[in-house]
């Protein structure tokens, strides 16, 4: 039997520069096919291209068929009316695919008047099928319901329920959960499987995220620059990658720096009973606002030199006990204690209530890395300025000569060069960018580094070296890490403890090993089930 | 919804009141004594007593605000300095040549602009986009009492289709009334227009890059459908910001175009007013105007939440 889709010789230039080169790979009926590579590989390109929506400028050649139907020979007038009835296609960014001001039910019935001349009771009907389809029926989400009400997982469904609504035979899913968490990407997974299995649906999954594929894929083809350098089965791919390129990967996706040897001496970060609220303006007229507890009653210690992580999904209040323990965040209750200077201390919320909450923050003991490596810097700056920044925090910082001394330092000691000073932050790649941050947060000397996701934007290659890096100057200036994530492997290859946080508590400590090894609270477990892995057998060899 | 509209209704009526205030401080600052103003230079001390004591003048400050803030909710604005008529006939007999001039400007401008910023937009960079944006810039740069004065020059003096400037007054029927109202708003629509025509591309540019877009076209929507069906209603509410500005410039800064076609509006009530030192007849007009603005803004509120559910259900 004829595969479902089958790409011959695919190239691609955009404005004469080449993208593309000679793609050819098919999906079956029936089958997940996996693409695996990291950003700037042309994944996403090769879907764009099989759907015709490519932008201005983009000249392709080869033949991508469609059960027998070549693609490329087809007019826009012909492909519209191929996309959305004969491929469907889910995106990443579930928050920003749904257009704001319309109701999700619009959106799905869209897709069926697009492509005939059904009435809207029907439609209505096929869409409330749909979203029952994709596990938001029962009259849980109304579909009178706005995107914005929805969380993301929720959106990533609607999502779908379009994208299948007239039951196309392929789905092209680009990255669909890799802006979610652990949990909800598993029941996206699951759903997807669902209509592999049940509705013969044909799926082409583009992730970078090799446990994805290992789990879901019937095989994977391998991209770098534009070409696949390697595809086949899962299974014997996976055990037996030949290519170096492949191989790179998955060194880098399972990838442990070397740890320093465990010897911590005395606490340097203290936090007490520490209660952060913020207040839920109600909808409703003359409505009484309420109280949002964000942090409740979390107390944690750090000790100096150790690299502690914070896990939980989106939402458990990680972001604002990071605030807080940074000092930009005011408290209800509790104290926050860093190397015997108090950051934080409220005793009597109905005193300090009258007075304002109070904050304050010692100079320069504390600094942080985002995960942003775009968003996090001003554009109109020089490198050498976005490094000085920190200086404004600290009582003795150097000036002219010196400062331009330290500056340096902290470029070497991140892995760039003193020339780097003078340059502005477009001229980085995302790597070196995170780089910069690093030398930012540590040109003051910092006891404690606070990561916020801090490798999560990166691509495996550039995340081990980053990790590498992070391990290397934990040794030589003795800093301790409070590394917040939401990827287990990430927190299980540089931390000493881990923190799992839950609803504003810690619901448990203790060494990573032991903690993802064996989780007493049932959401770990329930975390660490959820989390994608490769199976072991696969890789010890 | 409601408890959106009621904070808007609210926050309106704090601004009219602090307006009130601004108003009335910055005109009992002004130098200038209307009573002497009225009886000229050569007045007797105790005719200016006499006549400041008529006018009110002699009262304290507090409460010749008071009445005044009071008269207006009551619709009685006070009798003009120079004029001896009741301020609000005045304002009466000129209001509805400022109002209809600008919903008329306004109209013509959106008609004008909007498609002209959808035509650039999605046809970008090629010779429809680079009209559009010549054009615009040069609608901006031309002032528009030189480019009323052309159009006079051109319609009214050369080929006579319509008169070169005056107002004949509703009661000799509406489509006179729309004729001699027609240059003017051409004139002040231009420049609007210009400013509105490349919001809205911009603005129409930025949305036809969102996730969205690339979504509905994933669906099968053509190019032109998606532009319809997602990009517009999108892109509209940067551009409701600009039309609600543009009121409230066109109500109160016709001045020079209601000169240059001797129109009676309001703008030439405020600038005889000014001169004339008719205090009162500026501190209603002003407080008339910005009453105008005010409101504008509040329906421009509203009308955002009619576009945007994420206002309407936070």
């Amino acid at each position: 039997m004829n595969p479902l889709l089958d790409i011959k010789n695919l190239s691609l230039d955009i404005g004469g520069t080449p993208i593309l080169r000679d793609i050819s790979l098919s999906v079956g009926h029936g089958e997940i096919c996996g693409i695996a590579g990291e950003s700037g590989s042309g994944k996403s390109l090769t879907a764009l291209s099989v759907m015709g929506l490519l932008p201005m400028g983009a000249q392709r050649r080869g033949v991508v068929r469609l059960n027998g139907n070549d693609l490329f020979r087809r007019s826009e007038a012909e492909m519209c009316q191929i996309r959305g009835r004969e491929i469907g296609m889910i995106f990443q960014e579930p928050m920003t695919a749904l257009n704001p001001l319309k109701t999700i039910g619009s959106q799905i019935t869209e897709t069926l008047h697009t492509h005939s001349k059904i009435s809207k009771a029907e439609a209505n009907e096929i869409a409330l099928e749909k979203l029952a389809r994709v596990g938001l029926g029962g009259g849980r989400i109304s579909e009178n319901t706005y995107p914005h009400e929805l969380s993301g997982g929720q959106r990533q469904r609607v999502m779908i329920a379009q994208a299948i609504a007239w039951q196309p035979a392929l789905l092209i899913a680009d990255e669909p959960t890799t802006a979610l968490d652990v949990t909800t990407q598993a029941g996206i997974l699951e759903l997807l499987r669902d209509l592999v299995d049940n509705e013969g649906l044909s799926i082409m999954l583009i992730s970078h995220d090799l446990a994805v594929l290992a789990d879901m894929a019937d095989h994977v083809s391998i991209m770098e620059n534009g070409a696949i350098v390697e595809g086949g089965a899962t299974e014997p791919l996976f055990r037996g990658h030949r290519h170096p390129y492949t191989q790179k990967l998955f060194a880098a996706a399972s990838h442990i720096p070397i740890q320093p040897l465990a010897k911590f001496r005395e606490p340097l970060l203290t936090v007490e009973n520490l209660r952060i609220s913020y207040r839920k303006k109600s909808t409703k007229l003359f409505g009484k606002a309420t109280k949002f507890e964000a942090v409740s009653d979390v107390s944690l210690q750090i000790l100096e030199g150790e690299s502690v992580g914070l896990v939980g999904e989106s939402g458990c209040g990680k972001s604002t006990l990071a605030r807080a323990i940074l000092g930009l965040q005011p408290i209800d209750t509790g104290r926050i204690e860093l190397a015997g200077a108090t950051i934080a201390s409220v005793n009597n919320p109905e005193a300090e209530m009258r007075k304002g909450k109070a904050i304050s923050s010692p100079a320069g003991l504390q600094q942080i890395v985002f995960q942003d490596p775009y968003g996090s810097f001003n554009p109109r700056h020089k490198v050498g300025r976005l490094i000085a920044e920190p200086f404004h925090a600290i009582p003795d910082a150097p000036s002219g000569k010196e400062m331009v001394l330290r500056i340096d330092a902290a470029l070497e000691e991140v892995g760039l060069s003193s020339t780097d000073r003078d340059k502005y932050i477009h001229e980085f790649s995302g790597g070196q960018r995170q780089r910069i941050a690093i030398a930012r947060a540590l040109v003051i000397k910092p006891k404690l580094i606070l990561l916020d996701e801090a490798v999560s934007a990166l691509d495996v290659s550039i995340r081990a070296q980053i990790l590498d890096l992070l391990a290397e100057l934990r040794v030589t200036h003795g800093l301790s890490y409070l590394f917040i994530s939401h990827d287990l492997s990430v927190v299980r290859a540089i931390t000493d403890r881990v923190l799992v946080m839950l609803n504003g508590q810690i619901l448990e400590s203790g060494k990573t090993s032991e903690v993802l090894s064996a989780p007493h609270h049932d959401y770990t477990k329930q975390l660490i089930a959820f989390t994608p892995q490769i199976p072991a057998d696969w890789i010890s060899q | 919804m409601v408890r959106y509209i009621v904070t808007r209704f609210c926050v309106l009526s704090v601004s009219l009141l602090v307006a009130s205030g601004i108003i009335f401080t910055m005109l009992e600052v002004v130098p200038g004594d209307p009573a002497s103003f009225m009886l000229g230079i050569n007045a007797e001390a105790d005719t200016l007593a006499a006549m400041r004591r008529e006018l009110g003048l002699d009262q304290p400050m507090l409460q010749r605000y008071l009445s005044w803030l009071g008269g207006m909710l009551t619709g009685d604005f006070g009798i003009s300095y120079t004029y001896r008529v009741p301020v609000s006939e005045l304002v009466m007999a000129r209001i509805w040549i400022s109002l209809p001039l600008a919903i008329f400007a306004l109209i013509l401008s959106t008609l004008i602009a909007v498609p002209a910023g959808l035509i650039a937009a999605s046809r970008r960079g090629r010779v429809s986009d680079w009209t559009v944006m010549g054009t615009t810039q040069l609608g901006i740069a031309i002032p528009n009492f030189w480019f009323a004065m052309i159009l006079v020059s051109i319609f009214a003096i050369k080929l006579r289709w319509f008169s070169a400037g005056g107002f004949p007054g509703w009661d000799q029927g509406f489509w006179i009334c729309m004729q001699a109202l027609l240059l003017p708003a051409i004139a002040l629509a231009l420049p609007q227009a210009s400013i509105l025509a490349r919001v809205m591309r911009s603005s129409l540019l930025e949305t036809l890059s969102q996730d969205y877009i690339r979504t509905a076209r994933a669906k099968g929507l053509s190019q032109r459908r998606t532009v319809w069906a997602h990009a517009f209603r999108n892109a509209l509410i940067p551009v409701l910001t600009i039309i609600g500005l543009q009121f409230s410039f066109l109500i109160a800064g016709a001045i020079i175009i209601e000169n240059v076609f001797f129109l009676p509006g309001l703008g030439r009530l405020i600038f005889q007013g000014i001169t004339q030192r008719d205090l009162i007849v500026v501190e209603s007009v002003v407080m008339l105007l910005v009453f105008a603005v005010i409101c504008v803004n509040f329906l421009v509120d509203i009308a955002y939440a009619l576009v945007d559910p994420r206002l309407r259900r936070p």
